[in-house]
């Protein structure tokens, strides 16, 4: 039986999602588009990268080995970042689920990835988060910011069947956004108990030279009650 | 701007001393005390009689240079903090508040005999190194009879030569930290990859090899088996084990006297020199208002920004250091600022200094500082995102402030009061960023038109937590009570310590809001069985970061811990510098005091995040009476209504009739004001102090994990004993200074001790200015978002310190004490029919008291 909030159900439809296309995007979030489907950045967009190496280059020092270190000659290169040519100065409709998998994966400028995957496409970004129940706007314009999971959540609970969070966000000047993921913790015959996932911040202040994704680890927990 | 008030240019007493390790050194240390006090005494133009009173307080330095001049000394770093990096970062300096000391250790920990101990004049708050020289202030140079006082207060003076190396070990993520036997925790005390440590162990400690090396004995076992590099050094001094830890429990309380402990001649601002064999000695001296405390350098080390916590005051002080062995310091400016300024920063071209607060949200800051300094006010609303409605929360615990190295943004780790969490009931620990082009907080605020996550139909019947729209993230426990903060260039982190879990935190802090970017937390303590007790890392309160940014030491102020921890590994190292003066009893109350982790004691929050210093936050909370239709005793509190949250009565249900009641009780004061037996609370309901710590700690439990019954607290109560041993011999009163009233202050004691205003028939001077009775008193205007009151009477509130408790009254509805002496009516005595003279009179008596 479904049972969408009241408040959600124009979202769903303004969405634009079609639920006959449920297939194809879920089977798109297991993990982002081959390296090699990645368009090739604009000249534009090297550049705006390229003014903001120097903060990129302090930033990967904590963001893993992967983005930091040079890559040896058999390892993938490190996915893209953000740039100001992934912003469009006029607004483009949200792409259709079938078009996301043209979308050019790229990466956080700070923290580890995982478990989630980063899409841009025509303006828009979509985040995928595997294991993760639902998605909080923290802070920020909400306008064009568009939340859903799909999957079998409760199976998350058993460790079957993962859910899948899905964050869709305009990309646009003047962005500063946070968002939380909401993770479960599975405590066997405890029960599951949810608690927070990852954070994930979008910025792109007017004096930017380049748009910023940076995603967190779940925070440190501590069950007070137990001690 | 105000000028300093003459009686503060008064004679600086206690020379510093030094302790020094090697036992020949330590019979130099008459003599080099002696020399210093020569060299005071020529600092400060008399050794007797001090600078003369003057408009504004005089430089204590003033010698001509018998060489020629240097250039100034330029700050390593411009904040002050409790512990700094010292002399090419190979010594790191401490100021250890509890025994009045700067301890002066070995940055590579390889030699712990090198540590020194400069006994201070008073207890040192922040240090700033600058060339050789560092700057370091003082809180209080005690009267003589405070200084005597003082002395038993803190017990005997560090034995350098007692410093010694704990365990290494590499530390784990997050947040989890076991609990230990006295058996296991002993392990962690002494450092059993020393060479000679196990054949010296003490009698009853177990055997440290095997200790070591067993995962049984020691759960978080230490995974540097081999001696670290520092401590394979040859020079290494072989390491003794200290004694097997005493039980708590049995040794009596030393209270102190209030109205002797507090007296004070002033603050100081010390400039100390590098000396290779005492560790310091003094160049340069300065009486300021008392409670001196935070500390920044302008880049040119021309002037210096000192904050004064409890005299609520800031001081501009210039400073000549281009004298070798002179340093000549002034005051510049004084400005009055709002309560409990704290940390200091100070931007890169030395133009502007902001200065956090305890109390409050607003930063002080100070512009034009590198001319003629000017006083303003950066309001930085706390956690914007986490604030219901559009009135900014309150804030508190501002210990720290810092820059990005490019000046764009500032930093105040701190709590915000109220703000909502999943799970909070008082609020949460932030770290805002101030926008410094904006002069908007960097985060933006939660928008209610926030999008809920969608549910996609091919799930059969979700749960209703499921999508938990409009959850907010929950409480950062790993923030919990931030006491320090650094920014890495290196990384684009910040480096915060938190007091409450006895945490290190590394913060994104390129996010908006770093609280939830976090990027490593580490564990630092090791805690006794049941106790939340920690024997080693407990609250650490100050960071010095090495010149290369990958490692950091931690002092832990609460056992007297110097941690080095290497950032890249977490590998870490330890060395013990002190033990604690006070009885066995008192010195577990005072790690009990600012611990965080116990359920039964905190709820997530110990007594320091509201009796910061044992002072107040400046809040009215809600003591809320929850389901007050089926249970009219039990109340807890919360920041807000709204971080009351629905109480599950079932596994999927809540408990919709309840009805809640909400009461305002502002934080009251605690230092200097708990030694009378009883009664205490706000009806006097409590018989003791023991008692009222057991309804406290009811009262502070988050309210939907509460102990059943006060027997269920049995195994507790020599916890609160501790801590209540704590209060009365440890947590010592602000400084102030005694002056002989003024006129207008004799006319206020007059009303005070009149018949016809009666404030001294229930505020009794000789007992605290309290009868500790409770009166029926007539009912205040109900303050919104609360209730009528269940009980009007209320216990007389002590006196003591009032001035600087603001706000008044139970429900805080006063702001000041003018307020509260005109609106009081005939409420508490009768002040309503007094002149706006007398009133001024009266207050200007109580701010006295």
């Amino acid at each position: 039986m479904l049972r969408l909030p009241r408040s959600a159900r124009p979202t769903l439809l303004l969405a634009g999602t079609a639920l006959a296309g449920v297939a194809l995007a879920t089977a798109s979030f297991g993990g982002p588009p081959a390296p090699s489907a990645t368009p090739t950045a604009t000249a534009a967009a090297t550049a705006t990268a390229a003014a903001t190496a120097a903060a990129t280059a302090s930033a990967d020092a904590t963001a893993g080995a992967a983005s930091s270190a040079a890559p040896a000659a058999s390892a993938p290169a490190p996915l893209p970042l953000l740039t100001a040519a992934d912003v469009l100065d006029t607004p483009a409709p949200m792409p259709a689920e079938e078009d996301w998998p043209q979308g050019k994966a790229v990466r956080p400028l700070r923290g580890a990835p995982e478990p989630c995957t980063f899409t841009v496409l025509r303006g828009w970004l979509r985040i995928v988060c595997k294991d993760r129940l639902g998605a909080n706007l923290v802070s920020g314009d909400p306008t064009d910011v568009k939340l859903a999971v799909t999957g079998y959540p409760t199976g998350t609970w058993v460790g079957v069947s993962p859910a899948f969070t899905m964050i869709t966000i305009r990309l646009r000047r003047g962005a500063n956004q946070i968002l939380s993921l909401l993770s479960v913790l599975v405590a066997g015959y405890g029960g599951a108990e949810p608690i927070d996932g990852e954070a994930i911040a979008f910025l792109y202040g007017e004096d930017q030279p380049a748009p910023l994704l940076l995603i967190s680890k779940p925070a440190a927990r501590l069950d007070l009650s137990g001690n | 701007m105000h000028v300093v008030p003459p009686m503060l240019s008064a004679v600086p007493r206690r020379p510093a001393r030094t302790s020094l390790s090697p036992a020949p050194l330590r019979r130099l240390s008459m003599g080099a005390a002696l020399a210093l006090v020569a060299l005071i005494g020529c600092s400060s133009g008399s050794s007797t009689t001090g600078p003369a009173p003057s408009a504004q307080p005089q430089a204590s330095a003033s010698a001509a240079p018998s060489t020629p001049a240097a250039p100034a000394r330029t700050p390593t770093r411009r904040e002050g903090s409790a512990a700094v990096l010292f002399d090419s970062d190979s010594s790191v300096v401490i100021a250890d508040e509890v025994h009045d000391a700067l301890i002066v250790a070995p940055a590579s920990f390889a030699d712990p005999s090198l540590t020194r101990v400069v006994q201070l004049p008073g207890p040192p708050a922040q240090i700033v190194a600058a060339g050789d020289l560092v700057f370091v202030t003082v809180r209080t140079l005690p009267e003589p009879d405070a200084e005597a006082a003082r002395a038993i207060v803190r017990g005997p003076a560090p034995d350098p030569s007692a410093a010694h190396r704990l365990l290494p070990e590499t530390l784990g993520p997050g947040l989890e930290a076991p609990y230990l036997a006295p058996s296991e925790y002993r392990v962690f005390l002494s450092d059993s990859t020393a060479p000679s440590a196990a054949a010296s162990a003490a009698p009853g400690a177990a055997p440290a090899s095997s200790a070591a090396g067993s995962s049984a004995a020691a759960p978080s076992a230490p995974v540097s088996a081999a001696p670290s590099a520092a401590g394979s050094s040859a020079s290494a001094a072989p390491q003794s084990p200290p004694p097997p830890k005493k039980k708590p429990g049995g040794t009596k309380p030393r209270p102190f006297d209030t109205a002797v402990v507090r007296k004070s001649q002033g603050g100081l601002l010390l400039a100390l020199r590098k000396d290779p064999e005492k560790g310091f000695t003094e160049t340069g001296r300065l009486l300021l208002p008392p409670d001196a405390w935070g500390l920044a350098l302008t880049p040119d080390g021309r002037r210096a920004v000192v904050s004064h916590a409890w005299s609520a005051t800031v001081s501009v002080v210039d400073i000549d250091s281009t004298a070798p062995s002179a340093t000549s310091m002034k005051v510049a400016a004084s400005f009055s600022t709002a309560r409990e300024p704290r940390g200091v920063t100070v931007t890169n071209d030395g133009k502007t200094a902001y200065v956090s607060h305890l109390v409050g949200s607003d930063l002080t800051r100070i512009d034009a500082l590198d001319a003629a300094p000017k006083l303003a006010v950066s309001a930085l609303p706390p956690a914007p995102h986490r604030t219901r409605g559009k009135t900014p929360l309150p804030a508190s615990l501002g210990y720290a402030v810092v820059l990005s190295p490019d000046d764009t943004r500032l930093f105040a780790p701190r709590h915000a009061i109220g703000a909502e969490a999943s799970d909070a009931w008082w609020g949460v620990p932030v770290v805002d960023v101030l926008d410094r082009k904006t002069g908007q907080p960097a985060v933006a605020p939660h928008d209610k038109r926030s999008p809920t996550t969608v549910l996609r139909d091919d799930i059969p019947d979700p749960p209703d937590w499921h999508a938990w729209a409009g959850r907010l993230p929950a409480v950062a426990r790993a923030l919990v009570q931030p006491r320090a903060a650094l920014y890495r260039k290196k990384t684009d982190t910040l480096l915060i310590a938190g007091e409450g879990m006895d945490t290190l935190v590394e913060l994104d802090a390129l996010a908006p809001d770093p609280a939830l970017f976090h990027t490593t937390t580490l564990s630092l303590a090791k805690y006794d069985t049941f106790g939340h007790d920690p024997v080693r890392g407990g609250a650490p309160t100050a960071l010095a970061l090495t010149a290369d940014e990958r490692s950091v030491y931690v002092y832990c102020a609460s056992t007297f811990d110097l941690v080095k921890i290497d950032l890249d590994t977490h590998k870490s190292e330890w060395l013990r510098l002190a033990d604690d003066g006070l009885p066995d009893d008192a010195a577990q109350g005072r790690r009990l005091y600012s611990n965080a982790r116990s359920a039964e004691l905190s709820g997530g929050l110990a007594c320091s995040a509201c009796h910061p210093d044992g002072r107040d936050d400046g809040y009215v909370w809600r003591e809320a009476l929850l389901d007050a239709e089926h249970d009219d005793t039990d109340a807890v509190f919360l920041g807000f209504r709204s971080n009351m949250k629905r109480r599950s009565t079932g596994p999927f249900g809540f408990s919709p009739n309840e009805k809640n009641r909400y009461y305002p009780r502002q934080t009251p004061m605690l230092a200097g004001r708990v030694r009378a037996p009883g009664p205490y609370g706000w009806h006097a309901e409590a018989r003791t102090l023991i008692d009222r710590l057991v309804r406290g700690f009811r009262l502070h439990r988050a309210p939907w994990d509460r102990p059943a019954g006060l027997g269920d607290l049995g195994p507790y109560l020599h916890k609160i004993d501790s801590l209540a041993d704590f209060l009365q011999s440890g947590l010592l009163p602000p400084p102030t200074v005694a002056h002989p009233l003024t006129d207008q202050e004799k006319r206020g004691k007059e009303i005070f001790d009149s018949e016809e205003a009666q404030c001294a028939k229930c505020h009794v001077p000789d007992t605290g200015f309290t009868d500790r009775t409770a009166y029926p008193i007539r009912a205040l205007p109900v303050q919104d978002g609360f209730d009528p009151e269940r009980n009007q009477s209320f216990k007389t509130p002590s006196l003591l310190f009032i001035a600087g408790t603001a706000p008044y009254f139970h429900d805080g509805s006063q702001a000041t004490l003018e307020d509260l002496i005109k609106n009081n009516g005939t409420r508490m005595g009768d002040t309503g029919r007094l002149s706006a003279e007398d009133r001024a009179a009266l207050v200007a008596y109580l701010s006295t008291l």
